[in-house]
Order: structure tokens, then C-alpha cells, then sequence
């Protein structure tokens, strides 16, 4: 029997070994055509590990060096922006951004983001949806537990009344900070527009009113809700602070 | 045809009555040394017809005379806010008498009795008011009383080639002027104001000097004349407004043949400017159905297209020029520049169009190119792919499709500084090498997991449980009944167990002494009896009042008075005494569950 447990067990721990094994050997390939200045080759290889499932700060930083080699600096600044929300890569990433962002002739102005939203971004950029949410839960535990013992710890029953309330009010905050969080993340994505330029329409269709123009490597925001019921067309808000409508082919998204 | 503003009401009963007494209907200011009149021209115009508005003061001892105000009419624009002013001055009998005539050009827009409302003035600080003055307004060709379709003697149309056009097909629109035998134009000005929203508009230049042909309108001859064309373009489907075209016409009017004095005072007619505007138009135009398979480029016509590149072999750094043309008939003006899938590695710099738009006849024909620069980034051999591009012919009101083939060029290494320099500054841009650390990717929420929300909703169960809990202590502790009826059955398996205990070396009575505190006390308890001095009788009575069921209540008499009897004839041995204490602890268990 602890022979067929210790078998189930290594049988266990190497099959995801060697899946991972799989695309580490993939992406030393696509590293080795990146190396010998075949570009194309090694972002079709580095593309096919991501479209298996599996993501890594290191792929996604690769495919943007990849494209910085054939200039291609907005697909570029699109991987560079992916690879930097990945620990092992953020200071990479950010290295090549302000490469890549001086070599777009054209800058877009941007327009500093509300307070709030600043805070809510800082949130989720640097603590994270899911700790958030459990330190949510974590808090709502200690605030009932400490509720429970102050009903039957008379000693301490002013003390565990404090902190009761005081961990219930910091859940509460916590779990509407992650709500927002969540509800931003399902409505917005960020997009980079990888064509050199595109008009902004005021509306979905190409003979309305054009009100701005978007450039290579300019970043926006992409409004996922509003651009459902429009077929190939995404409602997006420029750094600048304006609104429109794009062509879905000239921006990337994530 | 001349009305003045008290002649419609002289119309009616009594207050014609009133006007009879008021030389030449004018309203007479009779505290005044002056008097007001408001007149119009016609009272009866055609859609689209101009007619003018007389104000006129006159009298003797007016020092100060502001310009009549005039105040929005419905159903008729007013073509200036400033009046042509005319003034004369009479002496009668060594009185002298001055009048100022105000005169207001107007233009019929809409069908219906329309009431020009009272035309304010102040004269000498005083504000005075004329009377309304109502006027009909009329379509061409509506029938009069006596059955004949009416027209006026010189009107305006605008009429369009193509009803139902798709956007980018071209509509020509002409200018069309009629008039009666009689009347001579002289002059024509467009005025601005002809509103085209959702058409791109060009005039067409065929007509030099316009020839009148003569036809018959409503069986009356009538002289007609294009004066301008345009073509437009729809830029959008939908329902879509050419507004009323405004023109300036001067005419010369040939007096009449039996006029007495036309002749002798040499006058060929009279000669006058006036204002005409057509009608509104609106078009329908249709949805264009959407290529399939091609790239577009809003080509509407008679078009053709062609793409080259300047050369096809370059150094890094050099440019490329891709010229696209596009020519012939049809939208040139609205034609875009097509969205080509380049290479990857191209820079692409602002592209330019130029245009030779052709407006003779009565098609918009010409030239339109656009030409892109493209900057190669890093040598070898490219491909610029081959593209369909869509043609929309609306005569056949299907797609023309234009094949462009590919393109190959081939760019060589070359010592382009800016290229290298580029290449330089971002050597710093290294790829990571080695092992990765690799993640699943997931897009799952951690608010669409189950355990999430279990983990969220276990605090609040704890929370009910404890609530329960503290309410159950805080009665125990102050309600002494409910404690007894709480604690009843815990207390008597306490003392069953004590019986079990001593069940092998105790004497019977005292084994159901003990069975009877036990059974007695549990009920004593449940119904909040006193346990002293209440007798074996007193509980069974009690018993039968309560809700505890037949079979139980026998049971319960069963085993007290054998707990009664037993003290008294000791019987059986420890296997009874044994039985009689499981029975008694089942009977309290059923007991528990009905109580």
C-alpha cells in the first residue's frame, strides 16, 4: 500500500514538472531565435507557450524586446506594460518603458487621475484583489470572534467591544475597497494602440465627428461594458481625459 | 391687394360697423397730432413667395420716431431686421405733415392662416401698437374657389436626380426657376443659408448663362430656367434635409398693353428686386450594404485604383513612397486613404493626399492620391500583401472589387546613423534568460469561488450560534422555572446513573427510591410542580392534563406505583432492577422529546 502511495505521489509531482519543464524548453528555443536575430520566429514561439495557458514577467518581457527589435515599439510597450505587473520583471520592464516611450515621436498629454481612483489603482497595483479580500475576511473573523467573547468574557468585555467594532469597520471598508476593485477590473482594461495613428470617433462609425487622434504607444483605458454591443469598435478614454470610439484593430488590451 | 391691418376685422359684424367710420381704415391716435398704420403687400402669398410689411407713421408734431419692432412670426421669416425707410412731407392748407414709411421684407415658410402680430413702435417716448394683420398662406398648385390650381407668377425649385441615393453616390441637384410669360429676370444672386447637413456639396460648373424654355404648369405657361446645379454626395443613411434654397431674383414686370399711361410716360415696367426660397427637400438615402471580404475605402462610382512603390529596393533607413490612385467618376472628394497590413518592421510617416476634383458636366470626376512614406527598420525582404479594395457601383447597386497584388522590395543593411543610434540607446533592453517563473493564467475572480463566499458566511452562522446561546444563558439565569424545566433532564439521567451504580450492592428500595426522585423530579420540573408534598396521585392528574401521550402516561403511572409498591414488597432481582432503569431512562427520553 506505502508502496502505491509513493508512486501516486511521484507520479503527482512530475507531471506538472514536466509541463513546466515543457515551456521552459519552448522559451530557451525562442530566447536562442531571439539571440540569432530571428525575431519573427522567436515571437511566434514565445507566442505559442502563452497561448497554451501559462504566462510568465520573463515571456511577456521577452516578446517586448522582441518587437523592439523589428520597431514594432507599440506591441512592444503593450508586453513591457504586461511584464511589469509581474514582481520578478517590474524593474526590467520599467527600463524598457521609458526606453520605449522616448522613442514615440508623438506624446500624448495626460491628465491626472482622480484622487480616488488613484487610491483604488494603488490598491490593486501594489496589495492585490485576492489580499485585499482575504485580509477582508480576516478582519470580519477577528471582529465576530472578539463580539463573541465579549458577550460571554465579562473581564474583558470593553476591550474585545473595541476591537470587535473596530476590525467589523475595517472589513467592511476592505471588502467595498475589493468590490470596486473587482468591478473596475470587469469593466476596464488597459489598451495600447499599436498602429501609428487612428482617428477617436464621437460615435461607432467612421463618418462621425472625429475628436482626437490617437498615436503609436499611446495608452488608454478601455471600457469593456460600454464596447459590448458594438461590434469591432472599442469605447476608450485617451490619457489626455477624452472619450471616444476606436477601430479595435489599432489598440491591444489587457 | 393691399390689406391693412384693421381690414380683416372690418369683417366681421359690429366692428366693421366701427371701422366704416374710420376714413380709409387707418387707426386713428385721436389724442395724438399722428397716425399708425401697419399694411401688408398681399395677404394671400404662396409657400416660398417674398411679400413685404408697411409701417407708417405720419403727423404733424412727431420729434422722435424709433424703428418699429417687429416680433417673431409664425410660419414666415423675416429677410432683414433692417426696414427700408422712405419719408415724404405734404403741406396742406399751411399745414405740414410728415410720413415715414417702414418696409419689412417677409418670406412665406409654412402653410396655414398665419397673424402677423402688432408691430410695437415709440414715438416721442410713448409706445404704440399697430393692430395684427392675418395672411394665408398657400402651396403652389393648391386648388383655388373657382377650381383652378393656383401658382404664382415666379417661384423657385430645387429637384434632385436620384430620390433614394446610397452615402457617397452623387445626386445632382438643380436650381430651377419658373416664372409667367411677362415677367423678365434680370438678375440672380444665391444668398447663403442653404443648409446641406450630411452631403458633401460641389458646384457644377455647365451653365454659363441660363436659357428659358417654356412649359405649361397647371395648363398656364410658364418660363423655366436652371440657374445652378451642385452635385452632392451623402455622407450617412437616414432621412436627410436639403433645406429651403434662398436666391435673389431681379425682375422687370411688362405693363399691360391697354395701361394708358405706360407708354406716354415711357416706362417698359416695373423693375424690382425680390426674394425667393424653394420648398425643403428631404431624401431618403438608403444603408450601404457592407463589402464582404475587402477593404474599403468609401468608394462610390465609376472609380479605379491603382497602388506602386517608387522602388522596390532600399537601405535601412531609407524611405519607401507607396502611392495609391484613385480615379474617374464618382465620390473623389470623400474617397479615404486604405488601411494597408504592413510589415511589422516599417515606420510610417503621416501620409499625404492630394485631389484634382473635375466639375464640368454633370458628374464630379477626377484624381484623388495619396501617397505614404514608409521607413524600413531593419533589412531582408518584405512583402506588402495583396489587398481587394471594394468599389460601390450604385447603378447596379452592387461591389466593384479592385485586386491590388503584393508588393515585394528588399532592404539592404545600410550605415543609417539615426537607425544606429536607435539600436544603441536601447541595448539596455536585454531578454530574460534562464528559468522563468511560470504562472497559469486565470481570469477567474476570487468572488466567483465558492469557498469564498462559504469562508464570508461562517462567521455569521458562529454569530447566530452565539446569539442562541447568550439568550439561552441570560433566562437561565433569570428565569427559575424555565432553569428547572432546562436542567429536568440532565438531573434525572444523573440520578439514574447514581441507580445504575449502586444497582449491585444497594438494597431494592433504595434503588427505586431513587428511580422515583428520578422520574418524579423530571416532572415536577417539566411542569413546574413543587417536588414537596405533592403526591404520586397529585402527578399523575397532572399528567393527564398535560399533552404527553396515552402510552407514556400508563408507563409513567406503571413505574411510579411500582416505585411505591416496591418499598414495601421487595420482588425481582438485579436483571429486573437493571431493566426498570433503562425502561425509566427511555421513558424520560421519549418524555423529553413531547415536553
Amino acid at each position: 500500500m506505502k508502496r502505491y502511495i509513493f508512486l501516486i505521489a511521484v507520479f503527482c509531482l512530475l507531471v506538472p514538472g514536466s509541463k513546466a519543464f515543457a515551456q521552459q524548453t519552448l522559451f530557451d528555443e525562442a530566447n536562442s531565435l531571439l539571440s540569432e536575430g530571428n525575431y519573427q520566429q522567436a515571437i511566434n514561439m514565445f507566442q505559442s507557450i502563452a497561448d497554451d495557458g501559462h504566462e510568465s514577467g520573463a515571456l511577456w518581457q521577452n516578446l517586448g524586446v522582441a518587437y523592439t527589435r523589428l520597431d514594432s515599439l507599440g506591441k512592444a510597450k503593450y508586453y513591457f506594460l504586461k511584464a511589469e505587473k509581474f514582481s520578478e520583471t517590474e524593474q526590467q520592464a520599467e527600463t524598457a518603458l521609458q526606453f520605449i516611450n522616448n522613442q514615440f515621436p508623438r506624446q500624448s498629454a495626460v491628465l491626472p487621475a482622480l484622487p480616488w481612483i488613484r487610491f483604488i489603482n494603488f490598491l490593486s497595483e501594489n496589495i492585490g484583489l485576492q489580499a485585499i479580500a482575504f485580509a477582508a475576511l480576516f478582519f470580519l473573523y477577528l471582529g465576530i470572534a472578539s463580539k463573541i467573547g465579549a458577550w460571554f468574557r465579562f473581564d474583558f468585555k470593553k476591550t474585545l467591544n473595541y476591537v470587535s467594532y473596530g476590525s467589523i469597520i475595517f472589513s467592511v471598508v476592505l471588502l467595498i475597497c475589493s468590490i470596486v476593485i473587482q468591478y473596475q477590473q470587469n469593466r476596464y482594461s488597459t489598451g495600447v494602440m499599436i498602429d501609428r495613428e487612428a482617428p477617436v470617433y464621437q460615435r461607432p462609425e467612421d463618418n462621425s465627428t472625429v475628436i482626437s487622434t490617437a498615436y503609436e504607444g499611446y495608452k488608454m483605458q478601455v471600457d469593456k461594458t460600454e464596447s459590448e454591443n458594438q461590434q469591432s469598435w472599442k469605447y476608450i478614454r485617451l490619457e489626455n481625459g477624452m472619450y471616444g470610439w476606436i477601430r479595435d484593430g489599432h489598440i491591444m488590451t489587457f | 391687394m393691399r390689406r391693412i391691418g384693421s381690414s380683416l376685422a372690418a369683417r366681421f359684424g359690429f366692428l366693421s360697423l366701427i371701422l366704416l367710420l374710420i376714413p380709409f381704415g387707418r387707426i386713428t391716435l385721436a389724442q395724438q397730432d399722428f397716425q399708425l398704420e401697419a399694411t401688408v403687400s398681399e395677404n394671400k402669398i404662396f409657400i416660398g413667395e417674398q411679400f413685404n410689411l408697411r409701417v407708417e407713421v405720419s403727423g404733424s408734431s412727431m420729434r422722435d420716431v424709433s424703428l418699429p419692432v417687429v416680433p417673431d412670426i409664425e410660419g414666415i421669416g423675416l429677410l432683414s431686421q433692417m426696414p427700408s425707410r422712405s419719408s415724404s412731407i405734404s403741406i396742406v392748407n399751411g399745414r405740414t405733415t410728415t410720413s415715414t414709411t417702414y418696409s419689412y421684407g417677409l418670406i412665406a415658410r409654412e402653410k396655414g392662416f398665419f397673424t402677423i402680430p402688432p408691430v410695437t413702435i415709440e414715438i416721442d417716448g410713448q409706445e404704440y401698437r399697430t393692430e395684427s394683420i392675418q395672411v394665408e398662406v398657400i402651396e403652389k398648385g393648391q386648388l383655388s374657389s373657382d377650381g383652378n390650381r393656383q401658382l404664382p407668377e415666379i417661384f423657385l425649385e430645387v429637384e434632385i436626380d436620384e430620390q433614394n441615393p446610397v452615402p457617397g453616390q452623387q445626386i445632382v441637384a438643380s436650381v430651377q426657376l419658373y416664372f409667367k410669360q411677362g415677367i423678365e429676370v434680370t438678375s440672380f444672386q444665391p444668398n447663403a443659408g442653404w443648409r446641406t447637413d450630411g452631403f458633401w456639396k460641389e458646384e457644377l460648373q455647365n451653365i454659363r448663362q441660363p436659357q428659358a424654355e417654356s412649359v405649361i404648369l397647371e395648363g398656364v405657361r410658364f418660363r423655366t430656367a436652371t440657374l445652378i446645379r451642385y452635385a452632392l454626395f451623402p455622407t450617412r443613411s437616414g432621412e436627410l434635409t436639403l433645406s429651403e434654397f434662398p436666391l435673389n431674383v431681379g425682375i422687370r414686370t411688362q405693363s399691360a398693353r391697354n395701361d394708358p399711361f405706360g407708354s406716354f410716360f415711357g416706362s417698359a415696367g416695373s423693375q424690382r428686386r425680390v426674394t425667393l426660397e424653394s420648398e425643403p427637400i428631404t431624401i431618403d438615402v438608403r444603408d450601404i450594404p457592407a463589402a464582404p471580404n475587402a477593404l474599403s475605402m468609401n468608394a462610390v462610382g465609376d472609380l479605379s485604383i491603382e497602388r506602386t512603390l517608387a522602388t522596390d529596393n532600399v537601405m535601412v533607413g531609407e524611405t519607401l513612397e507607396l502611392t495609391t490612385r484613385v480615379n474617374g467618376e464618382g465620390n473623389i472628394p470623400l474617397v479615404r486613404k486604405p488601411e494597408y497590413n504592413f510589415p511589422d518592421n516599417l515606420e510610417l510617416y503621416t501620409p499625404q493626399e492630394s485631389s484634382n476634383i473635375e466639375r464640368r458636366g454633370l458628374t464630379i470626376s477626377g484624381e484623388k492620391v495619396f501617397t505614404e512614406l514608409l521607413a524600413p527598420r531593419a533589412p531582408g525582404d518584405y512583402e506588402i500583401p495583396a489587398e481587394r479594395i471594394a468599389v460601390f457601383d450604385p447603378g447596379s447597386g452592387n461591389y466593384e472589387f479592385v485586386n491590388l497584388p503584393a508588393l515585394r522590395y528588399t532592404v539592404q543593411p545600410g550605415g543609417n546613423v539615426q537607425n544606429a543610434v536607435s539600436y544603441s540607446d536601447g541595448s539596455q533592453i536585454q531578454p530574460v534568460t534562464g528559468l522563468a517563473v511560470w504562472h497559469e493564467a486565470t481570469s477567474e475572480s476570487i468572488f466567483s469561488r465558492f469557498w469564498f463566499w462559504l469562508l464570508f458566511v461562517i462567521p455569521f452562522v458562529g454569530l447566530i450560534v452565539a446569539i442562541r446561546k447568550k439568550r439561552l444563558l441570560m433566562k437561565l439565569s433569570t428565569d427559575k422555572e424555565f432553569a428547572r424545566a432546562h436542567r429536568a433532564a440532565d438531573l434525572a439521567h444523573e440520578r439514574l446513573e447514581y441507580a445504575r451504580s449502586i444497582v449491585d450492592e444497594a438494597a431494592p428500595k433504595e434503588i427505586y427510591n431513587i428511580l422515583h426522585k428520578a422520574l418524579f423530579g423530571y416532572l415536577t420540573d417539566k411542569f413546574h410542580l413543587p417536588e414537596a408534598g405533592l403526591s404520586d396521585q397529585d402527578l399523575i392528574q397532572e399528567v393527564r392534563k398535560s399533552e404527553i401521550e396515552e402510552a407514556q402516561q400508563s408507563q409513567i403511572k406503571k413505574m411510579l406505583d411500582k416505585c411505591a409498591t416496591i418499598s414495601f414488597a421487595p420482588s425481582g432481582d438485579r436483571t429486573d432492577y437493571r431493566s426498570d432503569i433503562i425502561r425509566t431512562e427511555k421513558l424520560i427520553s421519549e418524555l423529553n422529546e413531547q415536553l
